[in-house]
């Protein structure tokens, strides 16, 4: 049987390429297809096999017509949008619903021209991308699956925060006891409210700016931040904000039941 | 016997079902022919003959599957 391709052509000298499995040293590169696409084939293949038999021996957890005289409680988004609705619950729906779901997007469209460590390409390993790899750990695990797996296993009727050993009571009362920041210190009229936590969140971003420039160049040196350049910083360094902001938002609800930052008659973060 | 609920559940396999359920099963069969031949052709350096041969018996499996599952099913 035929084991060789088209011959290519290198430096004018024309080469025969296997298409064969690698051998031994000095011979660890193959062909694309067909032996990674493949085996990627056959995975698709397994995975369709499950999903067959689990969709003939499991039925879709569908209910009776929609009736909008008895709605649902907890009326819940699809699993995958309930980290935006656990999001819900700390911030204002313009800034759940719209700025942070745009800053996602915003973000990863970003990270191609904010990356400039060549390293970990067509292959992984930890330490070359150690900071990379962490903020996306960051990201996607503690502020998106753990709030989908918080939406869904753990907000209950009122979405009431229920314990997995506890029981939905749908006529269960919590007592809202969330204040406002600005309320908490003293502040009592909107205008030095909302002066306050304007101040307050301007300055989380600019010593957080600072900090984060003192610390990449100590971590990697002057030499670095002049190739990172100030603009892919900058971006860095707002976007990587953002998601500290919320984290710390999320526990200042949590632990200190507190409700906003920053309160104005129109908006609120 | 007991009454089926209003999903339909207890009421019995009809005709149209088992003709589903055949359609599935060659689909299942066809899929996993076109799985092991791959898999054959990944294990088997020379095993391209046997892996075309079989993807295209499996190939064909899901074809008739699919044909006789039709548009609806059950």
């Amino acid at each position: 049987m035929a084991t060789t391709a088209k011959p290519a052509t290198t430096g004018g000298k024309r080469v025969e390429v296997p298409i064969q499995k690698a051998m031994g040293p000095g011979d660890d590169k193959v062909h694309t297809w067909p032996h990674l696409v493949r085996a990627e084939f056959l995975c698709a293949l397994l995975v369709l096999i499950l999903m067959i038999v689990w969709s003939l021996a499991v039925d879709a957890p569908l209910e009776g017509p929609a009736n909008p005289s008895r709605t649902p409680n907890p009326s819940k988004a699809p699993w995958y949008f309930l980290g935006l609705q656990e999001i819900l619950v700390f911030f204002d729906p313009w800034h759940a619903g719209v700025t942070l779901p745009s800053l996602i997007i915003v973000g990863l469209m970003a990270i191609p021209y904010i990356d400039i460590n060549p390293k970990g390409n067509g292959y992984y390993c930890f330490a070359p991308r150690k900071w990379e790899i962490l903020t996306w750990l960051f990201g996607f695990h503690v502020l998106w699956i753990s709030l989908i797996v918080i939406g869904t296993m753990l907000r209950g009727p009122g979405w009431n925060w229920f314990w997995p050993w506890k029981k939905w009571d749908p006529h269960l009362v919590e007592a809202l006891t969330n204040v406002n920041l600005p309320y908490l210190l003293g502040f009592r009229d909107y205008f030095w409210s909302a002066v306050f936590g304007g101040a307050l969140i301007v300055s989380f971003f600019v010593v957080g700016t600072i900090a984060m420039y003192a610390w990449v160049i100590l971590l990697k040196g002057p030499e670095f931040m002049e190739r990172w350049g100030m603009t892919r910083f900058l971006l860095t360094a707002f976007l990587f904000l953002n998601m500290v902001g919320v984290l710390i938002k999320m526990l200042l609800r949590h632990l200190l039941s507190i409700q906003y930052v920053m309160t104005t008659p129109w908006i609120n973060i | 016997m007991a009454e089926p609920d209003r999903c339909g559940h207890g009421q019995g396999i009809g005709r149209g079902e088992v003709k589903f359920y055949f359609a599935k099963l060659l689909q299942l069969i066809g899929i996993t022919t076109v799985g092991f031949g791959l898999m054959y052709g990944l294990t088997n350096a020379e095993g391209l003959r046997f892996e075309l041969r079989m993807l295209m018996v499996g190939s064909g499996a899901f074809l008739v599957g699919r044909l006789i599952e039709g548009r609806g099913a059950a």
